[in-house]
């Protein structure tokens, strides 16, 4: 009899999947709404963007499923050869490295800013880097533990530190509805979709499920708690702070927290709770991500795993010290963005829609273990 | 493309770049190359205890004189010669005095030869195997004998407390066990002491813990199986289990490690512990110390292996989760409501334990704008004076308090009310007026130190205590940021962590939801109606029925 699976069981590739999704957008995305669309219809935005996301991640789950236990590392070779695919697998490495890199070093000027502000800023990062490298070397199943362990929690403390600033919400702030008609909220759709950036994880994800088969319940509760979430948050800023004040905040969630105070309990203030919670998710986004990175190096070369984890460290380290200030930091997120349209939506169609012509398909044979 | 080759060119990145990297290999190769020490293979002699392969001959005396020489002339060992009763056949006794009951010798041993009646017809008295069927099966009034023949298993016999019966004519020996030895009687539980539930806890004798289990169950399929631990002093060891629940894996893990065991001297499970837990760089325990039977009764019919050493009150129990750490067998015994709400109590406490004084250290000394502003000015108030930062004044108070739960631990129980009453005054009343710490630093440590007697566990107890310096370092570093990246590495490392191949972390992460029932809350007890997934077991339904 078996003690337990080392496959990545539903629940957890649940968490997997919306942590990796609630990320620095907590942060940036009300603001990007609020510059982009310009009237208080920013919650649909959110919505609407929610429910591409979710058509796009039928599309992966559909391509993964066709090649059973192959990442996407693996089974785009069969697909559009072997050159090809090793130069789309490069791509996508990069990519992944690049939303790590963008998560860390946003997590670090924040905490720079709000905790520690005479700390520099190379010192947050590097500890992170530890902490996060010390989980990376144990393989896939202690990350997908720890993110199964912390994410009910993080969810719980997000919905609770934005359902308290209901004291401040005002319904007239998000009113008219449609004031400018649709045409605003289609320009919120770019950040919106670009928030959703790590749906393409699942490329890798699936083939580690225990379960392949519930993929697309994954898909569809592992992006509806972070949908949930943003708007929650969307409505909750939108109604506190009103549009305009919301264009001219760096921050407008931290902006929202600081606003109301509950005076006579322990806590008058929910920052800290909220800026702890948040660094957490910001961690696991950025091991999710790394350890795509690194998976897709040791099925490429013949690098170990573990030694792979150490090399792009570095390329991390190096990555997320590019961006000079801020703007440059909020540029970097920008081409983020749209690579991860590339990735999530424009490549799995293209190569699903080849699969299906050329009759692809692979079967694993039954076994146990990854 | 200059601005790239400036940016690469800025020693700030290369050595943040190497420090990343570098650190974390050194100390990955580090550890690695620390836990292939317990690995290490060493050759050795093996060890002969008895000097030299000795033969059972048919004459008494020499037989005699060759135990002598083996066993040398101690003064508790008693050699008896005697002749039989019914004719004259000389016959010697050999025991060691203390370990045998004397009544019994007396009475059906050596009473009973000595006055053995004329044997009947047909059995010969001088050949070897009659007679020692007719000793075997008229005389001896005791109903634990064995006929050995082998020297080794002799002489072992003989020191752990058995009458061996030389008779003249016989190449083999009679063992005789009439063992009686001195214990003590039940006791108490003094390290888990309890308000309900059975008021007993295992003794020195292992006999006397696998009877007080047995008595529990008349269920045959609980099974203990049997080890010799301590190459020169073997001890008994007994692994107990209930066949039909027991994962087979889990079983075969824990008594392959068991085997694989070397060592000399077993002077309590703590040793077994330590060489058989997964991870010995861990601070957290990986095996369940316990000395209360109800316990360990409950552990193995949930499907856990429970592992008893001769000579120590304390049971080992594995695998060993941290929910466990923060379990006691009291939280069933009492109503389902208030009990859910003491074991929630156990996690703050817990939590506290290990971070109070380093949310103090963070926010005094780092963000003093995160905490409500009339509780900020009240503590900047108290502090005016104190020559120290927050951490030094901290750790002053920490190590102090540390100091003093030792020293009460150790010394004669009247000299220890004396410490605890001189540690108080010091503590509290003088070191505020001497100005060294403020008054708030006060009610910390000593919130701290209340919340870490809470632990249920003693040996997760000392784990949090360890734990909760590092979390006062790290506060120290980066303050809060430090305080949630220590929260993180403890968190990694737990997940980590597994103990017999169960998850530390377990039922934290969900292998089966049905287990979180038992885990923050204590749910009622007709809602356990399946055993814990979390181990595996063969037969999972505790019962049909709601």
């Amino acid at each position: 009899m078996k003690m337990g699976t080392t496959r990545i069981t539903t629940i957890q590739m649940v968490a997997l999947l919306s942590s990796a999704l609630i990320a620095v957008g907590i942060f940036t995305l009300p603001r990007d709404l609020a510059m982009k669309v310009g009237t208080p219809d920013l919650w649909i935005c959110v919505i609407l963007g929610g429910i591409c996301g979710y058509l796009s991640s039928l599309i992966i789950v559909s391509l993964s499923l066709r090649f059973e236990r192959l990442t996407f590392f693996e089974f785009n070779k069969l697909i559009i050869g072997k050159w090809l695919g090793t130069i789309l697998s490069i791509c996508f490495i990069g990519y992944a490295l690049l939303i790590g890199a963008f998560e860390i070093r946003s997590m670090g000027e924040l905490t720079q800013f709000y905790l520690l502000e005479e700390t520099p800023i190379s010192v947050i990062l590097i500890t992170m880097y530890w902490v996060a490298i010390y989980l990376l070397i144990g393989g896939i199943n202690p990350i997908a533990r720890l993110i199964e362990l912390l994410n009910p929690i993080c969810i719980l403390i997000f919905i609770l530190v934005f359902c308290l600033g209901f004291k401040v919400f005002e319904l007239d702030n998000l009113r008219p509805l449609f004031g400018l008609g649709a045409g605003p909220i289609l320009k919120g759709m770019t950040p919106t979709f670009l928030t959703f950036s790590g749906l393409e994880f699942l490329l890798v994800f699936i083939a580690m499920m225990q379960k392949p088969k519930d993929a697309k319940k994954v898909a569809l509760i592992g992006l509806g708690i972070p949908v949930f979430i943003y708007l929650l948050a969307v409505v909750i800023i939108t109604g506190g702070l009103s549009v305009e004040r919301m264009k001219h905040q760096k921050w407008p969630t931290f902006a929202l927290i600081q606003e109301y105070e509950y005076e006579g309990i322990l806590f008058e203030r929910f920052d800290s709770l909220f800026l702890v919670v948040w660094l957490i998710q910001m961690f696991t986004t950025y091991v999710v991500c790394q350890y795509v990175a690194a998976k897709g190096i040791s099925q490429l070369t013949r690098i170990s795993y573990k030694k792979a984890n150490y090399v792009l460290l570095a390329a991390v380290y190096i990555i997320c010290l590019i961006p000079q200030d801020l703007n440059q930091l909020e540029k970097m997120g920008t081409i983020i963005g749209w690579t991860s349209f590339a990735f999530s939506f424009f490549i799995p169609s293209i190569l699903l829609i080849i699969a299906v012509i050329r009759r692809l398909k692979h079967e694993a044979e039954p076994q146990n273990g990854p | 493309m200059g601005e790239i080759l400036q940016f690469l060119g800025r020693t700030d990145v290369w050595l943040g770049t190497i420090v990343v990297v570098l650190i974390p290999i050194g100390l990955t190769l580090l550890t690695d190359k620390v836990k292939k020490l317990r690995e290490k293979q060493h050759t050795r002699i093996e060890q002969q205890f008895i000097p030299e392969n000795h033969v059972l001959s048919a004459k008494l005396s020499v037989n005699v004189n060759q135990l002598k020489a083996i066993v040398g002339d101690s003064s508790d060992i008693i050699f008896r010669q005697f002749k039989l009763g019914m004719d004259n056949r000389s016959c010697s006794i050999v025991h060691i005095d203390g370990l045998v009951d004397q009544q019994q010798l007396q009475q059906s041993i050596l009473h009973s030869l000595m006055h053995a009646k004329q044997m009947k017809s047909g059995l010969n008295p001088f050949k070897s195997e009659s007679i020692k069927d007719y000793l075997l099966h008229h005389v001896l009034e005791v109903s634990d004998v064995t006929v050995i023949k082998d020297m080794k298993k002799i002489v072992r016999q003989l020191l752990s407390g058995s009458v061996l019966l030389f008779v003249d004519g016989l190449d083999e020996v009679v063992v005789l066990s009439v063992k009686k030895w001195l214990s003590r009687n039940l006791d108490e539980p003094i390290t888990e002491a309890l308000v309900r539930g059975p008021r007993m806890s295992f003794i020195e004798n292992l006999r006397d813990n696998t009877a007080m289990l047995r008595r529990m169950t008349t269920d045959a399929n609980l099974t203990f199986a049997d080890f010799e631990i301590g190459k020169r002093t073997s001890r008994q060891l007994t692994v107990a289990y209930v066949k039909d629940i027991a994962n087979e894996e889990l079983l075969n893990n824990v008594k392959e490690r068991i085997e694989n065991l070397d060592i000399d001297h077993a002077a309590e499970s703590g040793y077994i512990e330590q060489l058989i837990e997964d991870d010995y760089m861990s601070i957290f325990p990986q095996v369940q110390a316990t000395e209360r039977p109800d316990r360990v009764m409950g552990a193995i019919l949930e499907g856990r292996i429970a592992i008893l050493l001769d000579g120590t009150s304390y049971a080992l129990l594995v695998p060993a989760t941290f929910s466990m750490m923060l379990q006691s067998p009291e939280d069933y015994y009492e109503r389902w409501i208030p009990m859910s709400l003491i074991r929630l109590l156990r996690y703050v406490a817990a939590f506290l334990s290990i971070f109070l004084p380093s949310f103090y250290i963070a926010f005094v000394s780092f963000h003093q704008g995160l905490i409500p502003t009339d509780l900020a000015l009240a503590i900047a108030g108290t502090r005016v004076g104190v020559p120290f930062p927050t951490i030094i004044e901290a750790l002053l108070m920490e190590v102090s308090i540390e100091l003093l739960r030792e020293a009460g631990l150790r010394l004669p129980r009247p000299v220890g009310q004396t410490v605890g009453l001189v540690g108080a005054l010091i503590i509290g009343e003088a070191a505020v007026q001497a100005g060294l710490v403020s008054p708030i630093m006060v009610i910390v440590v000593a919130a701290t130190a209340i919340a870490s007697f809470v632990s249920p566990h003693y040996g997760a107890g000392i784990a949090q205590r360890a734990l909760r310096f590092l979390a006062m370092f790290s506060a120290a570093f980066l303050g809060l940021y430090g305080i949630s990246l220590f929260f993180l590495s403890l968190c990694v490392h737990a997940v980590k962590l597994r103990s017999f191949g169960v998850p530390y972390v377990t039922p934290g992460t969900l292998y089966s939801k049905d287990d979180w029932k038992d885990f923050f809350l204590r749910m009622p007890l007709f809602t356990m109606r399946k055993r814990p997934a979390e181990y595996f077991p063969k037969d999972q339904v505790r019962r049909k029925k709601y």
